[in-house]
């Protein structure tokens, strides 16, 4: 359970930190309930700006991966599971949608790739 | 990482490896950066030891030359006074010198390109572990007892007075050991990798045990200062129980093995 920052890294450093945790959550290594460190405790252990890690954690909450509970500070939230289900959800009604249009999965997947990326 | 590192702090690193379980893998610059900087707090606690004890010596030759003191009821409380005071510089030594520590270690920090923390949070006792907490609950819990209850049924005034310093430099002492531990607990971590943060994480326990029980000394001081030999007793047996509990964790922190994850070179 540990995360990195590389500061040559052409990734931005919050996009590391938010990626690392999301994919830590999502495969189960941070399990539901686990608090994470506060957001000026994982900036001084990173060396990095506390905004940084701030912008992280709200993207995270805004997925719904963790959740803020006052001062007792950020948890990875319950809706982990949910999220990647509701995310295989909406891929399968892409996929039949795409179908249905008469795409090709190159194509289809293209697509998605250029959503993803845009 | 832009520290200067040479074959003496490698060798200190080679050496704290092995101590650790990891005979064979040779250390990183960081690691070797970070023994040297112990090494050099190490050089001076050993000075400052040695200026307090030249300081108490001097004092007490010039004693003989010159006549001090500090008397209450006719009852002379020089010696209880200088015990105090060496107590109170001892404590000041120790919180300065772990300061120093963390400060040369923040400079090492920033020359690190690639950070490493972890994910979760770690609770302090987890980084603290269970032996010196039991240690640091009968050094301080039981010595501010034990100067209490000579302040309180001393029946002479020395046992009083000594009644008086054990427990407010005990709880000075407590409260700087808590200090030190929960500012070790605390610090950011210092590691560019896997191994590096195991390697820091059994640092940072050391670091946090690292606050010397000088009230147990004290106490030894005081057993043989003191009038009554109830108050006698119960202060060797109390320097006795604490001496245990503190080699029990001293030893545990000597010896504890890396996890596996450190058993790996990171660069």
């Amino acid at each position: 359970m540990i995360i990195s920052v590389d500061a040559d890294s052409k990734v931005p450093p919050y996009e590391q930190v938010r990626s690392e945790l999301a994919r830590q959550i999502n495969d189960g290594t941070l399990a539901v309930g686990t608090k994470l460190p506060t957001v000026r405790r994982l900036a001084a252990d990173l060396g990095i700006a506390p905004n940084t890690i701030a912008r992280a954690y709200r993207e995270l909450e805004e997925a719904g991966l963790i959740e803020t509970r006052g001062r007792a500070g950020s948890f990875v939230g319950s809706s982990g599971d949910t999220s990647r289900q509701r995310v295989r959800e909406a891929a399968a009604e892409y996929a039949a949608v795409a179908h249905r249009m008469g795409i090709g999965p190159d194509e289809a997947l293209a697509i998605v790739t250029a959503a993803l990326r845009s | 990482m832009n520290v200067p590192v040479d074959d003496a702090g490698l060798r200190r690193a080679r050496r704290w490896l092995v101590r650790h379980g990891a005979p064979g893998q040779e250390p990183d610059r960081l690691l070797a950066a970070r023994m040297t900087v112990r090494e050099r707090m190490r050089h001076q606690l050993i000075l400052h030891a040695l200026m307090l004890a030249f300081l108490v010596i001097g004092f007490a030759v010039l004693r003989e030359f010159v006549r001090f003191s500090v008397a209450v009821d006719g009852v002379e409380l020089m010696g209880p006074l200088l015990l105090a005071g060496a107590y109170l510089l001892a404590a000041a030594s120790a919180w300065w010198l772990a300061h120093r520590k963390r400060r040369a270690e923040q400079r090492i920090a920033a020359t690190l390109p690639r950070r490493t923390a972890h994910s979760a949070v770690r609770l302090p006792r987890e980084v603290l572990g269970a032996p010196f907490l039991a240690a640091v609950a009968v050094t301080y819990a039981g010595g501010v007892a034990l100067g209490a209850g000579m302040l309180l049924f001393g029946g002479h005034l020395v046992d009083r007075v000594l009644g008086l310093i054990l427990t407010a430099g005990t709880l000075v002492f407590g409260v700087l050991t808590a200090l030190v531990a929960g500012e070790e607990v605390r610090r950011p971590a210092l590691a560019d990798g896997d191994a590096a943060l195991a390697v820091d994480d059994l640092l940072r326990t050391q670091d946090s045990h690292q606050g010397v029980p000088y009230s147990l000394p004290v106490a030894l001081v005081m057993s043989m200062m003191t009038v009554s030999p109830v108050f006698t007793g119960l202060l060797l047996g109390y320097v006795a129980v604490a001496l245990l509990l503190w080699g029990a964790t001293y030893l545990t922190d000597h010896r504890r093995p890396l996890p596996r994850t450190a058993a790996e070179p990171t660069r």
